[in-house]
């Protein structure tokens, strides 16, 4: 798609690894397309083992990708010259979930911060120190919290350190996996406005990876679901959030249990157990859990077919032409 | 409504103190609780809350320091079981009051069997028919464990999280106890996973008529699972009440506005309401109403502690100007 | 006393009060340890002002004295002389900055190699990391003594071969723990967000993985003088360490062997000094490693 910031298309990546004795191949990603457009955030959902971590580190240039390519502006990241390296690490940002993990506990806060901008030549040391103070306000600190070592933060205040952080070069993107997860309620409402105002101020891009329905709805425009590897369903989020369409998007959202003794039981609950990416089942990838598989699904995985609400999803039961044969 | 029966549970003025003097900090102060047979009832907060310090003083499971600063009555089933020495108490922990922590791995030995560990359970209580074979299949299949057989053989680390968790319920439900202490239980599952152990627990519970306190932040858990709710903020309960009360019409201010940041699918505000600061640490908490510098209708009465009011059946509420209006008639 | 609570613009006084918060904290071994380490430092870096004689010469009218408390010996010569006449207080002076020097070379030598090995293994992984540890596996079962031997027998005793042959057998053990202490901060997030900062992987170690992994090697260098001062005893015991008339430790003991039964205190006096560092260092070396290992995690509990 044009004007797609960061596209990916066919992304696939293959783990050898050792399991019982044996070498095996395990099918992280399978046959991912994405579009990001400036402006716009795209949610990811999923659970264990669907791919979406290393789906993140692809789309982050951390590791390579061994079918499929990532495009950056247009322009295949497998092969980008150094220059455009270094542009498309000042552009595109990762958020990570453990705000412990993100920051080095032996640097201060302030040169934590001012690390992506070290690749920039001819900063003056003061633009860099203005530029530091500059995001830290934004995220809700103080300037003089440069000074200070990230233990001398609480878990919500480090998560915002680490949007500083993302956001000191300016970038175009912003690559956020699970960041609300491991925090307190109060503090994950406060931590996602910051980044909905940010992603405004800055026209930023947004990839938003989570498990939970509920907060992709809040900040996402378009929605993908993976399970096992692959995309199973894409649409906007209005619509997977309210009317998916594949069986285990609908018992993702019965599974987002919401604030309310009342909310009516959903119809199609969650079963089974998730497989293991090792071992994942043949045909449909979820038809091992799925209320309303039949024979077909045994078999023969299903291609994306067009869904109600107006996106894809890789449902047997979407068949316009096993609906005529009925 | 509930019966008048005396509570299976009832905690009167627990304190738990970082230590004996009379002065030092307090992690939860004064807490009264009561848990009635058969119900469940949800403790929510968030960190510094005191929530798990609450639920490990009720198994007398806190480390040495904090065991010293235990303060007040904890009466189950008529006894004080703070009065109890170490191994009366292990005999009530495990089999009258037993409970489910956060990590599976926290309850399970990872150098025994699944069968090794759940057989020591059942032997422990010695009336049943059948073979301890044949009882740890049964307990097995009571948790809705697939193929409970060839599970016996398995070690703890040949299975996912959510089985283990689990195997956890069927040996903490080997000897029936009468009230399951459950300790964020779901929140390292997975949000499909998660579901079915509810649903489990759920029905376990309903079989069994065992009582339930269930400790966690997520309040979407607490709706599905609990009869009452209690609240806490600061190591103090700020609300408590029936289940449908706190979520519709809740009455400290602090619930209301945790309650309104929780993002659902079927809205999408342009922000989410949020409470400004964060829950103060231990040694910072505020005087009077520990809440009141980050409430909206903070008042110069806040500073002075508030007492505890009565706002609905069974719903109080610690604070001076409870909420009147209805939740979510926007 | 300065009173630590008084606003007082000396920095000095800010130290003082630091090390005095530092000497209550111990208990009573770690006291002793700390003051033995802390003397060894100072006998060794001042020795050559110390020694009340020189201790390579001696006087023949006054060989094998005993010591001082000793029937025979005097208040001259506390610990006695040894077979040619000289001091052995003196040599056991001399013999501590020997010691010391030693000490410093050779971790400062395996040291900086094999945390350079251990590092890039760690960090790079797959075939670095291969042939890398295959590398340390040789290193590690080299047998040491044979080696200082041939070395020995080839080019004779010197300080040199010394410091070479227990480098060689000590850097292959950094190289380890600074591969075990690089894997366990590899992957932490800080390090991936590093990498999509820009920066080079020399810059992620010299920036991200040295500093934190510092600490560990610190505990192990210290806890490694100990083994050195006893490796350099050892060899210089067998003839093939710092070549005579040096007063290393372990080569006074090697002097006094046929004198255990008539002047024991030959052997004795320097193998205590041995004993009394190398405990010391341990008890030092185990308490910073408790110390440390909190720290290391750098959390908020």
């Amino acid at each position: 798609m044009s004007g797609a910031i960061l596209s990916a298309r066919g992304l696939g990546r293959v783990f050898k690894v050792k399991h019982n004795g044996r070498q095996q191949d395990l099918h992280a990603v399978t046959d991912v397309d994405i579009d990001l457009l400036p402006g716009r955030t795209l949610g990811i959902v999923g659970e264990s083992g669907c791919g979406k971590t290393t789906l993140n580190r692809l789309l982050l240039l951390l590791d390579s990708p061994t079918t499929g390519e990532v495009h950056f502006e247009g322009n295949a990241c497998a092969t980008l010259s150094p220059q455009a390296k270094r542009e498309f690490r000042r552009a595109v940002q990762p958020v990570f979930q453990n705000p412990f993990s993100s920051l080095d506990p032996r640097m201060r806060v302030g040169a934590i911060i001012a690390e992506p901008l070290s690749t920039i030549p001819g900063l003056t040391r003061k633009q860099v120190e203005d530029r530091v103070g500059e995001v830290l306000k934004a995220v809700g600190l103080r300037a003089e919290d440069a000074k200070r070592f990230p233990n001398e933060f609480s878990g919500g205040q480090r998560q915002r350190i680490a949007i500083a952080r993302a956001i000191a070069s300016r970038p175009r993107v912003l690559m956020l996996d699970e960041p609300v997860s491991s925090q307190d309620i109060s503090i994950r409402a406060q931590i996602l406005n910051i980044l909905k105002d940010l992603q405004d101020e800055y026209g930023l891009g947004c990839v938003f990876i989570s498990h939970d329905l509920a907060t992709v709805r809040f900040m996402a425009d378009d929605v993908i679901v993976m399970y096992l590897g692959r995309v199973i369903e894409r649409g906007s989020a209005e619509a997977i959030c309210t009317t998916p369409s594949h069986p285990y998007t609908r018992a993702l959202l019965a599974a987002a249990l919401p604030p309310d003794p009342d909310a009516p039981q959903p119809d199609l609950p969650p079963q089974g157990e998730i497989p293991s990416p090792l071992d994942p089942p043949p045909g449909c990838p979820y038809h091992t859990r799925c209320p309303l598989r039949f024979e077909r699904c045994d078999t023969v995985r299903p291609p994306m077919f067009h869904a109600p609400h107006g996106g894809m999803a890789a449902c047997h039961l979407l068949d316009p032409d096993l609906r005529n044969e009925h | 409504m509930k019966t008048m029966a005396p509570p299976l549970l009832d905690m009167r003025n627990v304190s738990v103190r970082l230590g004996g003097n009379a002065d030092s900090l307090p992690l939860i102060e004064n807490i009264s609780l009561a848990i009635a047979e058969g119900e469940t009832v949800g403790l929510v907060g968030e960190s510094g809350s005191g929530k798990t310090t609450l639920g490990m003083s009720l198994m007398r499971l806190l480390p040495p320091l904090l065991e010293k600063g235990l303060s007040g009555e904890i009466i189950y089933a008529g006894r004080d079981i703070t009065a109890l020495s170490p191994a009366e108490m292990t005999a009530v922990r495990g089999g009258e009051i037993s409970m489910i922590l956060q990590d599976p791995m926290a309850s399970l030995n990872p150098i025994f069997t699944i069968g090794n560990q759940l057989k020591e359970g059942l032997r422990l209580h010695a009336t049943a028919r059948g073979t301890l074979e044949e009882r740890a299949i049964a307990a097995l299949e009571s948790v809705r464990i697939p193929s409970p057989e060839a599970r016996l053989a398995n070690h703890p680390h040949q299975m996912s999280g959510g089985m283990r968790q689990r195997v956890v319920g069927a040996i903490s439900l080997t000897r029936a106890p009468r009230l399951l202490i459950a300790d964020e239980p779901t929140t390292s599952l997975d949000v499909t996973i998660q579901y079915q152990f509810l649903e489990l627990l759920k029905d376990l519970q309903r079989r069994l008529g065992m009582a339930m306190l269930f400790i966690t932040h997520d309040f979407g858990v607490v709706a599905k699972m609990c009869d009452r709710v209690v609240v806490m903020y600061a190591g103090q309960i700020v609300e408590e009440g029936p289940v449908r009360e706190i979520f519709h019409r809740p009455a400290h201010w602090y619930t209301r506005a945790l309650l309104d940041s929780i993002p659902t699918v079927d809205r999408t505000p342009r922000r989410l309401p949020t409470i400004p600061g964060s829950p103060p640490p231990v040694a910072a908490r505020p005087a009077g109403c520990r809440f009141h510098p980050r409430c909206a209708n903070a008042q110069a009465k806040c500073l002075e502690s508030p007492k505890v009011l009565d706002v609905g059946a069974g719903h109080t509420t610690r604070c001076w100007f409870p909420l009147q209006a209805q939740r979510g008639a926007a | 006393m300065v009173d630590a609570t008084t606003a007082s613009p000396w920095r000095g006084s800010r130290i003082l009060s630091g090390a005095g918060n530092l000497w209550r904290s111990l208990d009573w071994p770690l006291r002793i340890a700390s003051a033995l380490l802390i003397l060894f430092v100072i006998v060794a870096v001042f020795g050559p002002w110390l020694t009340p004689y020189d201790p390579l010469t001696g006087s023949l009218r006054a060989r094998l004295v005993p010591p001082a408390w000793q029937e025979g010996g005097s208040w001259a010569h506390p610990f006695g002389t040894d077979r040619l006449g000289r001091d052995i207080l003196s040599r056991i002076i001399a013999g501590a900055r020997i010691s010391l020097t030693v000490c410093v070379m050779v971790i400062a030598i395996a040291g900086a190699i094999g945390t350079a090995v251990g590092t890039a293994a760690g960090y790079f992984g797959g075939w670095t990391d291969r042939v890398l540890m295959r590398l340390v596996d040789l290193a590690l079962s080299f047998p040491v003594i044979l080696l200082a031997l041939l070395l020995g027998a080839i080019s004779g005793p010197s300080f040199a071969n010394i410091i070479i042959v227990i480098s060689l057998v000590l850097w292959s053990q950094y190289a380890r723990m600074a591969r075990g202490e690089t894997l366990k901060i590899r992957n932490e997030d800080y390090v991936d967000l590093a990498r999509t900062s820009g920066l080079s992987d020399v810059k992620i170690i010299w920036r991200h993985i040295l500093p934190n992994i510092a600490p560990a090697l610190i505990v192990i260098a210290t806890l490694q003088i100990g083994v050195v001062i006893v490796l350099e005893a050892s060899l210089s015991f067998l003839g093939v360490g710092v070549p005579p008339p040096a007063p290393s430790w372990g080569s006074m003991v090697a002097d006094g062997r046929s004198y255990i039964a008539s002047a024991w205190w030959l052997c004795i006096v320097p193998g205590s000094a041995i004993l009394l560092t190398v405990m010391a260092v341990n008890l030092v070396g185990d308490a910073l490693a408790d110390r440390i290992n909190p720290a290391l995690r750098g959390r908020n509990i």
